[in-house]
């Protein structure tokens, strides 16, 4: 037990030194900028738990991060890194609106299943086919799944511009590319009035637990972690690799499909331009941070919520230009993913410690 | 066990931060202090408050009306690049939330956002362009922006002299795709036998291939160009870098940046909407309303620039006077894009 709780701490340590690092330098970087560091920071951390605001807003974030992070999840257990899940949530988005406005009589206990349903299969589709593109061609899927981020963008842009803009925009001349808004009936119920927090937080979280059953309690989801954790062993022992490598990207592209629906029914109740929001991305961080667990992976998509929240929120408090808060959001999520290295690397604590003292210091991770 | 390891570690972090926030509570807090008289605008910009377009124009239009009304009547909150629905949504929910009077969404992708929340914020007026679409405590602003199109179209096709006009758009919608249209009418109606020629970046922000986009239309012959948005500053500055070649600028007027090439602009005059707006609210109507921006009431101008008055032939500079006191008295009417 004693080493298992060092363990923890070891990875607590880390992960919070990283975010400390990352600040200091966006404190730099402030200070250039002319604007308060401290003043800044507090807003950042401060505004997503103040109020109810903050609050909901964080979970309106958290929700799409964690249906890509439980994606991502599934599809880095496999051994295959999906890139892609920006692409896919587009996919869900507009696979969703379609289906939501060509039934729009349809009661809402049979549409709105068939809403996930559409936004999840075309979510996996998507990303299926980087899936066996890999599989079958041995296409490396860091560069399929970004070009077709790169496909699906145009597609969807035209889609909302062309064949499926909302009939209203056309009959006034002004166009903006959006579809027309999906049947009421099907727009999700808000948690709390008055805030854009929505039923599908609880979606989210149903979905995290059913991945975690699927993984380590399925023999499905075992040989998906097989392959994962060695394909070679896994071919000799008789594992269809191929087979669960698209399965797996198949999977990854349903569940950011899934947060493409959810943007839909749940916050925008339609399909508009910038939906994705970059929440492909950050989903692949969020599942980073919780150690590619799919439990963990719900307290990181708050965390990164709040983050993307609170840096956001900062622009507005103490007006300092937009691109500061990238930088900062930049800066985070770059000292997050290196710090996997001190993670992965048992003696990399250590031997910092020796470069850092000039001896060997008992124990790791001490404060 | 590693699962159970993974759980402590995430609620721990979690725990950490939530700990942070509390921490730093106190110094994060913004003043509150509000007095019954003053009016609370805020503003949220799809591009920057710099863009010498769209958003640059809005944020002048506001400091003129802080500048009449005075500073201390008037509290102006901006939040910049939020092109994202998401964030954009949360940016305008943020300032309802703080209790500002007046929320400006400065752009026709807000319309969906701005739907939602001003039903959670009944009280609040909520404003958004180029749009038509309202509800009690939402105007719509929408700028006849193919009516100074016509104007500046006239003028392109009686003084080039090459014949080609060299249109350089972002996105075929909203505001933009109303210019062209006007401008390629204008073009039409100056000069029967000089040709407008439209490309289109596919981008508001695409300031390097607005670029190329003008350089491209100027070696293909193009001698006046124009076009709207951000990404037209890109085409200015191409045109800026050669000689005899000219531009019209729209949404503000940017002879200031190049005045040795900027001909004539159609400004929009946002701060007699905003006083608009302030004195409707004022009068206990928060919305409802389509503000159209015109020639007709002064919110859209247009503006010569002096310095390169000798450029415009005479004929051409009374055509379009002709052309716009038409517009005015509604004897003329520009045609909208129809698709």
């Amino acid at each position: 037990m004693n080493s298992q709780f060092r363990g923890v701490l070891k990875q607590i340590v880390v992960l919070l030194a990283a975010l400390v690092g990352a600040l200091l330098i966006g404190a730099v970087f402030l200070l250039l900028a002319k604007s308060d560091p401290i003043k800044a920071y507090g807003v950042m951390f401060a505004g997503p738990v103040s109020d109810k605001f903050g609050l909901t807003e964080t979970l309106v974030r958290a929700v799409p991060l964690l249906l890509v992070g439980l994606g991502i999840v599934i599809s880095f257990r496999s051994g295959i890194i999906n890139i892609g899940a920006e692409g896919q949530i587009l996919a869900g988005a507009i696979g969703a609106a379609y289906v939501g406005n060509s039934f729009p009589d349809m009661p809402a206990i049979l549409l709105l299943p068939l809403v996930f349903m559409a936004g999840a299969m075309s979510g996996a589709v998507w990303g299926g086919i980087a899936g066996w593109l890999k599989a079958r061609l041995a296409v490396n899927e860091i560069l399929s799944t970004v070009m077709l981020n790169q496909i699906a963008l145009q597609l969807y842009l035209f889609l909302i511009r062309g064949p499926l803009i909302d009939p209203q925009e056309v009959s006034y001349g002004t166009g903006v590319p959006q579809t027309a808004l999906i049947p009421e009936q099907i727009w999700l119920s808000r948690l709390i009035p008055g805030t854009r927090l929505h039923s599908g937080l609880i979606f989210a979280l149903v979905v995290a637990v059913l991945v975690y059953v699927f993984l380590w309690r399925t023999s499905t989801g075992y040989r998906m972690r097989a392959v994962g954790a060695g394909p070679e062993a896994a071919r000799y022992a008789g594992i269809n690799v191929q087979w669960y490598l698209v399965l797996a990207m198949a999977l990854a592209g349903g569940m950011a499909g899934l947060a493409g629906v959810v943007e839909v029914t749940g916050v925008h109740h339609r399909a508009l331009e910038g939906i994705s929001a970059g929440y492909g991305f950050s989903g692949i961080v969020a599942a980073l941070f919780g150690r590619l667990h799919p439990l963990g992976t719900i307290p990181a998509s708050i965390l990164f919520g709040a983050l993307l929240l609170g840096a956001d929120m900062m622009q507005r408090a103490v007006n300092i230009p937009a691109a500061m808060v990238m930088v900062i959001q930049g800066l985070v999520v770059l000292f997050v993913v290196s710090s996997d290295y001190f993670l992965k690397n048992p003696s990399s604590v250590a031997n910092l410690k020796v470069k850092l003292f000039g001896k060997k210091v008992n124990g790791e991770g001490g404060k | 066990m590693k699962r159970v390891l993974a759980l402590i570690l995430a609620a721990l972090t979690l725990l950490a931060f939530t700990g942070c926030g509390t921490n730093t509570n106190k110094s994060a807090e913004t003043t509150p202090a509000t007095k019954v008289e003053k009016v609370r605008i805020a503003l949220v910009l799809p591009a920057t408050v710099d863009d010498l377009a769209w958003g640059q124009s809005m944020v002048e239009g506001l400091k003129v009306v802080q500048k009449t009304m005075g500073a201390d009547k008037v509290e102006i909150a901006t939040s910049e690049k939020l092109g994202s629905a998401v964030d954009a949504g949360a940016a305008i929910r943020q300032y309802a939330t703080q209790g500002y009077d007046i929320i400006l969404a400065h752009g026709s992708q807000y319309q969906s956002v701005l739907m939602d929340i001003a039903k959670d914020f009944p009280k609040t007026t909520f404003a958004y362009g180029s749009g038509f679409a309202t509800a009690p405590n939402i105007f719509a602003y929408d700028p006849q922006a193919q009516d100074g199109g016509y104007l500046l179209g006239i003028l392109a096709a009686m003084t080039t002299k090459s014949g080609i006009v060299g249109i350089i758009g972002p996105v075929e919608s909203g505001d933009a795709v109303k210019y062209n249209y006007g401008v390629q009418q204008g073009v039409a109606k100056g000069k029967a036998d000089v040709k407008s020629r439209i490309a289109y970046t596919g981008s508001f922000n695409d300031i390097v291939g607005a670029g190329n986009l003008a350089k491209t239309q100027m070696s293909a012959g193009a001698d006046i160009l124009t076009g709207s948005s951000q990404q037209a500053v890109g085409a200015m500055r191409a045109v800026a870098e050669t000689k005899g070649n000219y531009w019209l600028s729209t949404d503000m007027d940017q002879s200031s940046i190049a005045p040795d090439h900027v001909l004539a602009a159609q400004v929009y005059r946002w701060e007699k909407v905003v006083t608009k707006i302030i004195d409707l609210r004022k009068q206990g109507t928060l919305g409802g309303q389509h503000l159209i921006l015109s020639l007709a009431d002064g919110t859209i101008e247009l503006k010569y620039n002096d310095k390169l008055a000798d450029k415009i032939p005479a004929e051409a500079k009374a055509a379009v006077e002709q052309a716009k006191a038409d517009i005015i008295s509604g004897k003329l009417k520009v045609e909208l894009p129809k698709k």
